[in-house]
C-alpha cells in the first residue's frame, strides 16, 4: 500500500504532475465558487474552447501552451464582456458566437500542419503527465496571482455577486469587478488545460465547487471544502490513472464527479432557496 | 450638515431605461431631519426615482443634488436598500455579513472587518431584532426577515440619508412598527429618509410627508393627503382607493389586497 503512494514519488514526470495538478486544483476550485454562484459555467465551458487557436499556435511556434492559452482566453473574456455590454443581445448567445469562431479558427489552424492530429488528444483531453518544470513554474505563478487578488477583493467580490445595485450604490465599481472576474477566469482556466485539457477544464471549475455547496452555505467554507475536494481529485485521480493506465485527465474528473454525487446524498436537507 | 440644508434637491429629473422614459420632469426637496414616504402604483417610477438618486442611474435631463452633491459621489453618506429582486438569495451569506455589508464605504479596499465594524453590524441587528439570526444563511429567512437585514445594513453604515426601496415590504405589522420607530428615531437625528411603500395607512401613521409619484410628482404634503380621495385618484389612477379612519383600502385587485389594505406581491 506504501509503495503503491511512494513509488510514483520517484518519478520526475510524476512528482511534476501531482505537483501540477493540486496547484491548478486549488485555483480552480477558488474561482469556481464564484463561477458556480454567478452561474458563469457556460462561460467558463465557452472560454477554454475558444483558448484552442492559442494553444494550437502556441505548440506550432513551440511555446508554453499555457501561455498561449492565456492570450486567447483573456482575448475572449475581454470580448464577450464587451459585446454583451454593448450589445442588445443575451450574454449566452454572444458567447455562442465567440467561442464556436474561435474554436473553428483552432481547428483550421492544426488543419494547416500535416502530422500533428497525434497531438489533437492531448490539447482537448490535457496531459499533465508532460508537464515540463517551466510550465510548473508558470502554472504555479500565474495561479499565486489568481489567489492572491481573490483573497485581496474577496469582499468587495462578495458585495458585487450578492447585491450588484446595493454594491454599486455604495461606490464600488461593480463593473470593472465584473471584468476582473472574467480576466480571473481566462487566467484561471489557461493554467487548467495544461492539466486536463479545453474539453474536460469546465468540469475543474465547477465541480469541487458545486459539491462544496451541498454541504456548507457560507462562501469561506464554500472554498476551504472546494479546495479539499479539488486537491484531492487531483492527487487521488493521478495516482488511479498511474495505477490503471487510464486518462488522468477524465480520472481527475471522474474522481470530482464521483465526490459531487456523494456530497448530494451527504447535503443536509434545506428549505428550497428562492 | 445644518438642520435646514437640503438632503435632496430634484430639479425636473426625467430618467427611464433606453428608449422607455419612466419619470418626466420631477422636482422636490427633502430637508435633513425629514421622514418622507414615496407612494404610487407599480410602474410609477418609485424604483427608478431612488436608482437616480442612489447614482445608479443617469437622468436624461434635470438633476438632483444629494447632500450637495452629485448623486452617488457620497456612498459613505447614503445608505440604499434595493428591491428584494435586485438580491441573489441563494449567495452562501451569513446574516451578520450581510449587516456588515454596510461597512463597505467606510473601510476601502485591502481591508478587513475591524472590531468596531463588527460591533455596529451586531448592534443594527439588535436594533431590528435580527441579532438572534446572526449566523442563519440569508436565504434562509422569510422575506420580511430579509427586509429586516437589509435596513440593519443600512443602519450599521451610519449615513445621513437613507434611500429605502419597499423596506416594509412584507414586515408583518409589529416589526413594521418597530422599525418605523427607528426611522423616526433617526430623522430626529438630522438624518433623512425617503421610503417607497405600498402600505398607504402606514404612511398616515408613521410619516410626516408623502411624494405622490406617478411618472411626475403629483401630489406633495403631509401624509394625511393621503385621505383626501382627488389625491389618491390622481396617484393611482382609474384604481378606486380609499383610506378610512387611518385604513387604505386599494382595490384595483381584490384577490391581492388584504383587508388591513397591505397589498401582496
Amino acid at each position: 500500500m506504501l509503495s503503491a503512494l511512494l513509488d510514483p514519488l520517484m518519478l520526475g514526470f510524476m512528482q511534476r504532475a501531482l505537483l501540477a495538478s493540486a496547484l491548478v486544483g486549488a485555483v480552480t476550485a477558488v474561482v469556481g465558487v464564484f463561477v458556480v454562484l454567478r452561474g458563469l459555467g457556460f462561460l467558463g465551458d465557452a472560454i477554454s474552447h475558444a483558448a484552442f487557436p492559442g494553444v494550437v499556435l502556441a505548440f506550432l511556434i513551440g511555446a508554453q501552451v499555457t501561455l498561449g492559452a492565456l492570450v486567447a482566453a483573456v482575448g475572449t473574456a475581454l470580448l464577450v464582456g464587451w459585446v454583451t455590454r454593448r450589445g442588445a443581445l443575451r450574454a449566452d448567445t454572444a458567447i455562442g458566437v465567440i467561442f464556436a469562431g474561435m474554436f473553428a479558427l483552432g481547428v483550421l489552424l492544426l488543419g494547416t500542419v500535416r502530422g500533428y492530429t497525434g497531438d489533437l488528444m492531448s490539447f482537448l483531453f490535457g496531459n499533465v503527465l508532460s508537464v515540463a518544470p517551466a510550465d510548473l513554474w508558470t502554472v504555479a505563478v500565474l495561479g499565486a496571482v489568481v489567489l492572491l487578488v481573490v483573497g485581496a477583493l474577496r469582499k468587495e467580490l462578495t458585495f458585487a455577486s450578492f447585491d450588484p445595485l446595493g454594491a454599486r450604490a455604495a461606490g464600488l465599481p461593480v463593473g470593472t469587478l465584473e471584468y476582473l472576474l472574467l480576466l480571473l477566469l481566462a487566467v484561471t482556466i489557461a493554467v487548467a488545460i495544461q492539466v486536463v485539457g479545453i474539453i474536460l477544464v469546465v468540469a475543474m471549475l465547477v465541480t469541487p465547487a458545486a459539491a462544496a455547496r451541498q454541504l456548507v452555505d457560507r462562501l469561506g467554507r464554500m472554498m476551504v471544502v472546494a479546495v479539499a475536494i479539488s486537491v484531492f481529485s487531483s492527487l487521488a485521480g493521478l495516482y488511479l490513472s498511474y495505477a490503471y493506465n487510464w486518462a488522468s485527465g477524465a480520472t481527475i474528473v471522474l474522481v470530482q464527479s464521483a465526490i459531487f454525487l456523494l456530497s448530494l446524498a451527504l447535503a443536509p436537507r434545506r428549505a428550497a432557496v428562492v | 450638515m445644518s438642520a435646514d440644508a437640503a438632503a435632496i434637491l430634484a430639479t425636473g429629473v426625467s430618467a427611464g431605461y433606453g428608449s422607455r422614459g419612466v419619470l418626466e420632469s420631477v422636482s422636490f426637496s427633502i430637508r435633513a431631519g425629514e421622514l418622507v414616504a414615496l407612494v404610487g402604483p407599480n410602474g410609477s417610477g418609485k424604483s427608478t426615482l431612488l436608482k437616480v438618486l442612489a447614482g445608479l442611474l443617469a437622468p436624461v435631463a434635470g438633476g438632483a443634488l444629494v447632500l450637495g452633491g452629485y448623486p452617488g459621489r457620497q456612498p459613505r453618506r447614503v445608505a440604499y436598500l434595493p428591491q428584494s429582486e435586485a438580491v441573489d438569495w441563494t449567495f452562501p451569506i451569513a446574516v451578520l455579513d450581510v449587516a456588515l455589508l454596510g461597512r463597505v464605504p467606510r473601510i476601502g479596499w485591502l481591508r478587513g472587518w475591524s472590531a468596531d465594524d463588527r460591533r455596529h453590524a451586531l448592534d443594527a441587528l439588535r436594533q431590528v431584532g435580527m441579532a438572534d439570526l446572526a449566523q442563519r444563511q440569508v436565504g434562509a429567512l422569510s422575506g420580511g426577515q430579509r427586509r429586516r437585514v437589509f435596513l440593519a445594513r443600512a443602519l450599521a453604515a451610519e449615513p445621513d440619508l437613507y434611500l429605502l426601496d419597499e423596506p416594509v415590504t412584507g414586515v408583518d405589522p409589529t416589526t413594521e412598527e418597530d422599525l418605523m420607530r427607528l426611522l423616526e428615531a433617526e430623522c430626529q437625528r438630522g438624518k433623512a429618509v425617503l421610503a417607497s411603500t405600498h402600505d398607504l395607512a402606514g404612511v398616515v401613521s408613521h410619516f410626516q410627508r408623502v411624494l405622490c409619484l406617478n411618472r411626475a410628482i403629483v401630489a406633495d404634503g403631509p401624509a394625511v393627503i393621503l385621505r383626501d380621495a382627488a389625491v389618491l385618484r390622481a396617484t393611482y389612477g382609474g384604481h378606486l382607493v380609499e383610506v378610512r379612519g387611518g385604513t387604505a383600502l386599494l382595490m384595483d385587485d381584490p384577490h391581492h389586497t388584504a383587508p388591513n389594505g397591505r397589498r401582496h406581491a
